[in-house]
């Protein structure tokens, strides 16, 4: 063999030799505890984000609720929604529907006005679809009881967590931290009006059932290959892939990308995009709030939280909508810009000040009198 | 298409595939048809600059040389010409890709009125050229090379002004007029930038002009031409190849060698590396500075600044090293564009080892021409200035880059004022020596740092208030908003420093070739894992791509 045939096919082979000892070296330095309720370290955690969505929730969802990952038993609307909530005496009592950003606006909303009591229906990082879900089965129950003390009603709409719409669960949505919690897909029918599919699982426990089961297992795949657009196969089926370190990274990549392609198409530059299923959607989701919530006589407020890149994206896609239905609103991409950095905090959220602010604007919003508009039912 | 997608890799996988089965001529012609598709995969219609491009110079080139265009090239140049208006600005080639998807609406023939008066124009082109040759070829040669370099110039700069340069004078023009109190609306040229433009600009024009001087005959084959102008690897980033260099390669058989493929191997692993993993890794740090609105600290301005210095780094040279890898697979070898640049100790040296083909383009085509150094030492340090300055414009129309320019040249001066025609000093041995070349070096890239500032800045003002700020006259109390670069630029850049201060220390760029295998093994599978850790970063244009 010439000898510069054999120095490069010399070199390739040490190459894969050495990747592979890599590859078998992270595995062994970097193990994930097997209980889920310990938290891997940062680098443990990095090597781990690659692997199947599968074999994640196996892991997390642990033998049962007591022994599962925080992850798994938050968000799930059937537990968390249907929770008896009781007012305070001589305090206005505010629901909140969103995730962690409308959490901490109300938080911060309680800080300045001592005279408000919060109470929160929140996923992580939930879409407007769980939080209409969450509000939909809330005020069927509150409708047979009676028992919502809340007389106002705060619907967060987080500008990033959008593209949820087109899924039905935080498993698909979320590859790198899979939440299991699940949610109806919300579409519009040929009249315009809103149609749910609600998800065939509805509780961790129902996730171990079902995965103990081939052929449900395989229902439930088939419905999230049929409702939620963020369903890859390669992503979350577990497989032999699962033992490479490298094969995980490059998975990991897979996902990122495929994700990112999703949530441009969603949200770009220019704004949300044209999608039927989006812009249309949102819309009516966010009416069929306002319109629920004062026809059970209650304020409705809708929350447009512009985070990452989004800059006004919300504003312009629903403040038309909203004004023109007299839906009291209150938008962030004034008083805490998506250009200027120092409104966030590392991990995108806001800082304490920037939700002052956002606050501040919720509470001025409130203060003035409800506003009402043809078209819309009032109590 | 990028080198660093999966488009490319299919690409790349069909073209080398044809390439080591076809004989020398197919694979020029296959070579050829690979440039337009890589070119056109961006926009087809601009495809059409590059075809008048090519036909231009390679008229001229021949006019030069021989004072005439014999009959068939002024016939192939006239047909080339004109069809390609035709089938690069008339045929609709959205609708002819989506025929190829199901439901797809039969194909009309769509001449946009842009495409009908092109057609238009290069008949008339072609009719004015035809008519004129033999009373050019008639003129005294002198005259005549004149002219043609005159031509030369005139439509690539021409190229160069209207699509990149047109609205940015504009707008400039009526800031001034708005100064005066004047508020005039001037006409605007509502077009994007062609890719790479600057890049075969350059590369065509260098032809032209290397002709008039005698220094590389002129090619008679059209064909061979438009591929020395449409070589897909250093296309639309570098580096600027010359027509000396590219085209006694592309015009002689070559045979692919072991050596060329190991080598084009390792350089577009070090090339991916440095993009994906530590280019694009850092970038949203450095967006995150740059872009904001909101007041930034000094930390985060230098931060973010020393980042960005790394990442152009990375993705320029990283670029360079796909496309010399690429070629050298095919046994091409392209011009050397980066050698340790952030070990200079000084800007004359910085510019010797940074984007060495642009560099020494202006140096050779605008500096020299300019009198050099010979037309004594104010006239050296306004051709200094002016060299720099232009350099600057060069690559984008926007006054920070001038500005940048303006920078880079007050830096040579600076250094010729204190060190003259002198050859610099021999580094003093021992831990002595390496101690104050260490500190010269440190020294000097903060002033490249600082140079950068000036050319990622957003606007004037974010240079103003970035200065202010790193001086210590800024806003106190902001707190920190740069986000941490991933693992994959981390352990990329502690990787890249390691190896290029081997590089330096053993003062050859290919020190690695000379290490025992399983070291090069060794070091291929870290810089592999770490460029896959990288493929999770959001990919991003390449910088030199708007350039």
């Amino acid at each position: 063999m010439p000898a510069h045939r054999r120095a490069v096919l010399q070199v390739v082979a040490w190459t894969l030799l050495f990747a592979a000892l890599i590859d078998v070296a992270i595995n062994l330095a970097f193990r994930v505890p097997a209980d889920p309720r310990q938290k891997p370290g940062t680098l443990a955690n990095y090597f781990e984000y690659g692997r199947s969505v599968e074999a994640k929730l196996r892991r997390s969802l642990g033998p049962d609720d007591e022994r599962a990952a925080d992850i798994a038993v938050a968000g799930w609307i059937d537990r968390d929604c249907t929770r008896a909530v009781k007012g305070e005496p001589g305090r206005t009592t505010i629901a909140f529907y969103g995730m962690s950003f409308s959490n901490q606006v109300g938080d911060a909303l309680a800080e300045l006005d001592p005279s408000v009591h919060t109470v929160y229906f929140a996923g992580p990082s939930a879409p407007p679809n769980h939080s209409m879900g969450c509000f939909h089965l809330r005020q069927a129950k509150a409708g047979d009881a009676g028992d919502d003390p809340a007389s106002v009603q705060v619907l967060g709409v987080l500008a990033s967590s959008v593209k949820g719409l087109l899924s039905m669960t935080g498993a698909t949505t979320g590859f790198e931290g899979p939440a299991p919690f699940t949610y109806p897909r919300y579409r519009l029918d040929d009249q315009g009006r809103l149609q749910a599919t609600q998800p065939l699982v509805r509780s961790t426990a129902d996730w171990r059932e079902v995965m103990a089961d081939p052929q449900r297992w395989g229902a439930f795949k088939q419905q999230l290959a049929q409702h939620d657009r963020f369903y890859d196969p390669l992503l979350f089926d577990a497989g032999v892939g699962d033992r490479s370190a490298i094969v995980r990274m490059l998975r990991r990549a897979w996902a990122q990308h495929s994700s990112r392609d999703l949530a441009d198409s969603v949200l770009g530059p220019d704004g949300f995009s044209a999608d039927p299923e989006i812009g249309p959607v949102l819309q009516a989701l966010v009416l069929d709030f306002a319109q629920r919530s004062r026809a059970a006589g209650k304020r409705p407020v809708v929350l447009l939280l512009h985070d990452g890149q989004s800059g006004d994206a919300l504003h312009r896609l629903l403040s038309p909508v909203l004004t023109a239905h007299g839906v009291d609103h209150v938008s962030t991409h004034e008083v805490a810009p998506t250009s200027d950095r120092a409104n966030f905090i590392g991990d995108g959220h806001f800082t304490p000040l920037a939700n002052l602010r956002i606050a501040a604007e919720l509470r001025k919003q409130l203060a003035r009198a409800p506003t009402t508009a043809p078209g819309v039912t009032s109590k | 298409m990028l080198f660093n997608s999966l488009e490319f890799l299919a690409f790349f996988g069909i073209v080398y595939g044809l390439y080591l089965v076809l004989p020398f001529r197919g694979q020029n012609t296959l070579l050829l048809l690979a440039g337009y598709v890589f070119y056109g995969w961006w926009d087809v219609n601009f495809l059409f600059l590059i075809a008048f491009s090519t036909t231009v110079d390679f008229w001229i080139g021949l006019m030069l040389a021989e004072g005439r265009v014999p009959t068939r090239q002024r016939w192939a140049a006239s047909v080339f010409i004109v069809a390609a208006a035709v089938v690069f600005l008339c045929v609709d080639w959205a609708a002819l890709v989506s025929w190829f998807t199901p439901g797809a609406q039969p194909l009309a023939w769509t001449a946009s009125a842009v495409g009908g008066w092109t057609v238009v124009g290069s008949l008339a082109f072609v009719l004015v050229a035809n008519a004129t040759h033999d009373r050019i070829a008639a003129m005294a040669p002198d005259r005549r090379r004149r002219l043609m370099l005159f031509m030369t110039v005139f439509v690539n700069l021409a190229f160069l002004g209207c699509f990149k340069y047109f609205n940015f004078f504009i707008d400039s023009a009526e800031s001034a007029l708005a100064g005066l109190g004047l508020n005039p609306e001037l006409f605007h040229l509502h077009i994007v930038l062609p890719v790479g433009i600057s890049f075969y600009t350059f590369q065509s024009l260098s032809y032209t002009i290397d002709v008039s001087r005698g220094l590389v005959k002129p090619t008679r084959r059209l064909q061979d031409f438009a591929l020395f102008v449409a070589y897909f690897p250093p296309m639309v980033a570098g580096p600027i190849e010359r027509a000396r260099h590219l085209l006694p390669q592309l015009l002689q058989p070559r045979r692919v060698r072991w050596r060329q493929v190991g080598q084009g191997l390792l350089l577009i692993l070090f090339g991916l590396f440095k993009k994906v993993a530590i280019a694009d890794g850092v970038a949203p740090a450095v967006n995150a500075v740059f872009n904001s609105s909101g007041a930034v600290s000094a930390g985060d301005i230098a931060m973010a600044t020393v980042l960005f210095a790394v990442q152009i780094f990375c993705d320029f040279s990283g670029y360079s090293d796909i496309a010399r890898g690429v070629s050298k697979m095919m046994g091409i070898e392209l011009m050397l564009n980066f050698r340790l640049p952030y070990f200079s100790k000084n800007p004359s040296e910085f510019w010797r080892r940074w984007h060495i083909s642009l560099s020494s383009w202006l140096r050779d085509y605008l500096y020299i021409s300019l009198g050099g150094n010979r037309r004594g030492e104010g006239r050296t340090y306004f051709n200094l200035m002016a060299t720099m300055t232009l350099g600057g414009l060069w690559h984008g129309a926007a006054w920070n880059f001038v500005l940048w320019g303006v920078y880079q040249g007050a830096l040579l001066c600076v250094h010729r004022f204190f060190t003259g025609d002198r050859r610099p000093a021999a580094p003093r041995p021992g831990l002595t020596g390496a101690a104050v070349g260490a500190l010269q070096i440190a020294f000097f890239f903060v002033f490249v740092c600082y140079g950068w500032l000036l050319f990622r800045a957003n606007s004037f003002d974010q240079i103003v208030l970035f200065t202010q700020t790193l001086l210590g006259f800024g806003p106190s109390g902001v707190p920190s908003v740069i986000p941490k670069p991933p693992l994959s630029a981390l352990a990329g850049m502690a990787l890249l420093f390691a190896l290029q201060l081997a590089e330096h220390l053993q003062g050859r760029l290919d020190a690695v070739r000379f290490w025992p295998r399983p070291v090069q093994g060794a070091l291929c599978a870290v810089a592999l894992v770490i460029l896959v850790m990288g493929t999770s970063n959001a990919p991003v244009q390449f910088i030199y791509f708007q350039f």
